[in-house]
């Protein structure tokens, strides 16, 4: 039996195999004729008899396992499933590395390399793309645990004799590179596993139980790459000047872009970042790009063979380097940007940040959205060194500017439960830690990928109208401890409700982010637009009667006949400051919803008037209805108390208008562009600091221009569709829905003629 | 084991019993057995993958370093084994025939 097939199966027979999941790296070395081994018995035949006795389709199972489980089992010897078979005739390990012996080589493999790193920034697996290449398994595959033992493993070659140039090119510039290389992943990857991302979806945590060097200091690596760079420089390196700066470059950046990465929060607030660093070293790496000749050689799929891994093999990605670069050179750029953040100017401010920061195309990578996160927030501290009960009071402040003597520190050393000022202190300590959290989750999400922030956002409003409840609760025994005065507001007399008017407006806010991004995604088909600004327009006027309210309570004097007037502390107290920001944040808050909803209202007139005359069409709904179609999009808003859900009814009423006719219906329309319009001019016109734009001026116009475009595009849609239907030529008009060069929440229909060719649309901003 | 009892007894013996099942391109696999089928088709449960070395076992002696991975649930299809061997535990370097 043994001599069956050589030596294996006898050598195989006697091997201690431990079936414990394997630490560390991906091999364990096995030895044969170990005392204690467990030893196998061979039952093939009396196996395979056995078998044949079964009925065909009978199963002998482990009761606890059930065959859905199987399913995601990999398939042995299916080339789609099993990463470790061997097509017909090929070796099993990848034949001896190929040794360069040029400058140029070492380039181009260090370009490639930052290309598979790139990939795998940009989503692809670490067994895509950094560990194909031969010479970071090489480096690995034997565990090291110290700097010494990370080199490579090669076999002596006449011309690499130790010492030569060729020599140090493989045994030292490129070592080092690749061990600063696999450091600079192992970063990565704890930043991304210490915030929420979504493993697969956004990027691939998994490194298949190698250990990416996690040993070995930073500084070791540091120390290692200077080194290299210091025998670059040196005389005994002989090679042109523009090779040395190549190479130095690629050198310098990895080393630096290391340091980077290492950085903790307090370091990053003591601003001793140098992201502008890696961005000149950056553009020397790119002006010396095509002094490299790229060795394809070195870079094998073959190494997914040897990776512990319950997945299917999967394709090398390794994008072009001009890709790479983009994306590095961009997370260069947005890492440095996020760290305005720590520079806090108020909490409004901070969010239109968050806001305008992850909204850019293409969105900013999931590490710097993941160090975004830990920016904001990490080790209960704000912003590196702040608390967020301050960020949230003040942003709750900014908005509503509540009673003074909610704020009052006094309030804080009162022990006594009977006291006013206690029992103050209580609620405000309550709502600081309800609604902190919910403050917090949402900066949170606002940092996810676009679909996820939608879905997100779904779950958050439900949360959010439950914080709004209670508040309403505190709010209501709030305004009795503090005895304050009722003010008339529309006819009735009313309270200021502070807290839970700030909840409120969030809330609004997030239930129309929901839909604009509806729209961004390109969830809804044309033939529901009409429906779905009109829910915008009616959440957008629902807040600005909501903001008209906050207004009205934000004046001087407010609660000046407290029981606790006399004793109140001097800082708590709002100044004349205070009272106008606040005011101003109002004003601001209202004229941009107010813009929002004129042109959420022309797009109901505009997209109605199209589908009335028959140039946006309903598809074949064969498995659904309107109403079902309803249904679902107002899912996520039924459980939500105010603003109410409108029955299919009269929603449809109210979106068809068939009481209006098309021609006074474009009318209407374009009376809402030109408001819209000036809306958003007097938008542009008012400085960042009242657009609470501090922090991300350029995105933040940008972001205006294009509603402006959007604006324009419509008031010519407009336009084009009145001729059309005064000269009787409907039957000619295309219509075309220009999600690109609009803003992404307001897509435009561009109208041409079949007769002519189509009007170019509007120049792109460049976003 | 008396080849005459049942066949599914007799296959009812070696579920979750530890396999070490031989591929015909040589590799070899040692997890659970979880389920079998007539044409001995095999899902194996926390399963790795043991792949010869390249070079010449009677060169190198009697140390051998082995590469294994750690794969977990898989599925070996019947006409693709060489050969299926059961673990035996406690009876320390008892196979008959494993010693020739």
């Amino acid at each position: 039996m043994a001599n069956n097939s050589g030596g294996f199966n006898d050598a195989f027979a006697r091997l201690h195999v431990s079936d414990k999941p394997i630490e560390g790296r991906q091999t364990t070395t096995t030895t044969i004729s170990s005392p204690s081994s467990a030893s196998y018995r061979d039952v093939t035949q009396l196996f395979r008899q056995a078998c044949q006795g079964l009925d065909v389709g009978q199963l002998v199972k482990d009761p606890n396992f059930t065959l859905f489980e199987a399913v995601g089992a990999l398939e042995i010897m299916d080339p789609k499933m099993d990463s470790g078979l061997l097509k017909p005739g090929e070796d099993d390990t990848p034949s001896e590395i190929y040794q360069p012996v040029l400058p140029e080589e070492i380039i181009g493999i260090m370009d490639q390399l930052l290309s598979s790193e790139m990939s795998w920034h940009d989503g692809a697996a670490l067994s895509q793309t950094v560990f194909t290449c031969l010479y970071i398994d090489n480096l690995l595959s034997l565990n090291p645990s110290s700097l010494e033992e990370a080199k490579f493993n090669l076999p002596p070659s006449e011309t690499h004799q130790p010492g030569s140039p060729a020599y140090q090119l493989l045994h030292l510039v490129l070592r080092a590179y690749c061990v600063g290389l696999i450091k600079c992943c192992e970063r990565v990857n704890l930043q991304i596993l210490a915030e929420h991302t979504y493993e697969e979806e956004d990027f691939v945590t998994q490194t298949y139980n190698v250990s990416l060097l996690d040993f070995i200091t930073v500084a070791e690596i540091n120390k290692l790459l200077v080194s290299a760079i210091e025998y670059v420089d040196g005389a005994a390196a002989p090679w042109p000047n523009n090779i040395k700066m190549a190479l130095k470059a690629r050198l310098a950046f990895r080393k630096l872009f290391l340091t980077e990465l290492s950085r903790d929060v307090k370091e990053m607030v003591d601003k001793r970042s140098n992201w502008d660093g890696c961005i000149t070293l950056l553009s020397t790496i790119g002006i010396t790009r095509n002094l490299g000749t790229a060795v394809p050689s070195v870079f094998s799929i073959a190494v997914q063979r040897k990776l512990a891994s319950t997945v299917p093999p999967r394709p090398i990605v390794q994008i072009p380097f001009e890709e790479a670069f983009t994306i590095v050179s961009r997370l260069c750029k947005d890492a440095k940007e996020i760290l305005r953040v720590l520079t806090y100017s108020g909490a409004t401010n901070l969010m239109t940040f968050f806001l305008r920061f992850t909204a850019r195309k293409p969105q900013p990578s999931t590490y710097v959205r993941s160090l975004l996160q830990t920016l904001f927030f990490s080790n209960h501290v704000a912003l590196g060194r702040m608390q967020i009960s301050h960020i949230l009071l003040e942003d709750v402040k900014e908005l509503c500017l509540p009673a003074d003597d909610l704020f009052d520190p006094r309030n804080e050393l009162s022990e006594m439960p009977s006291d006013t000022r206690f029992q103050i202190h209580q609620r405000m300590k309550w709502f600081v830690e309800r609604a902190g959290n919910s403050y917090i989750t949402l900066y949170r999400t606002i940092c996810q990928n676009r679909s996820r922030l939608r879905r997100n956002l779904c779950h958050l409003i439900v949360d959010w109208d439950a914080l709004q409840i209670e508040c309403e609760e505190i709010d209501g025994e709030l305004q009795q401890l503090i005895k304050e005065e009722p003010v008339l507001h529309n006819d009735n007399i009313s309270y200021a409700f502070s807290l839970s008017s700030w909840v409120y407006h969030y809330k609004l806010r997030q239930m129309e982010w929901i839909i604009f991004l509806g729209f961004e995604l390109e969830v809804y088909l044309p033939h529901e637009f009409a429906g779905m600004y009109w829910y915008l327009q009616y959440f957008l006027r629902t807040r600005l009667q909501h903001l008209e309210r906050i207004r009205h309570f934000v004046h001087p004097g407010v609660a000046v006949d407290s029981p606790l007037a006399a004793t109140r502390s001097k800082e708590c107290i709002a100044s004349a400051q205070d009272i106008a920001n606040a005011q101003a944040t109002v004003n601001f808050t209202l004229l941009e919803a107010a813009a929002l909803q004129e042109l959420c209202s022309a797009m109901i007139f505009l997209y109605t008037a199209l589908a009335r005359l028959g140039l946006v069409k309903t598809p074949p709904q064969p498995y659904s209805t309107d109403v079902m179609r309803y249904e679902l999009r107002m899912k996520p808003f039924l459980t939500i108390g105010c603003p109410d859900v409108v029955p299919f009814e009269d929603f449809k009423a109210l979106v068809d208008n068939p009481d209006i006719e098309t021609m006074e219906m474009l009318e209407m329309a374009s009376e809402n562009t030109k408001e819209g319009r000036k809306h958003f001019d007097l938008l542009s016109k008012m400085s960042a600091t009242s657009s609470h734009a501090l922090l991300c001026e350029e995105g933040y116009r940008l972001n205006l221009r294009e509603y402006l475009r959007s604006c324009i595009g419509a008031g010519v849609a407009i336009v084009m569709l009145s001729k059309a239907i005064k000269t009787d030529t409907v039957a000619d008009v295309e219509v075309e829905i220009d999600q690109r060069s609009y803003h992404p929440w307001f897509p435009v229909p561009r109208i041409s003629s079949k007769r002519r060719p189509p009007l170019p649309a509007v120049p792109p901003t460049g976003r | 084991m008396d080849p005459s009892v049942a066949p599914d007894a007799l296959l009812h013996s070696f579920i979750t019993k530890t396999l070490r099942v031989t591929t015909n391109d040589t590799r070899m696999f040692v997890g659970e057995l979880k389920c079998t089928d007539r044409d001995a088709n095999l899902i194996l449960a926390r399963t790795h993958e043991y792949r010869l070395p390249k070079f010449n076992l009677e060169e190198v002696g009697r140390k051998v370093d082995l590469t294994s991975r750690y794969l977990g649930l898989v599925v070996v299809m019947g006409v693709d084994i060489s050969r299926i061997e059961v673990e035996e535990s406690g009876r320390g370097g008892g196979g008959d025939g494993m010693e020739a």
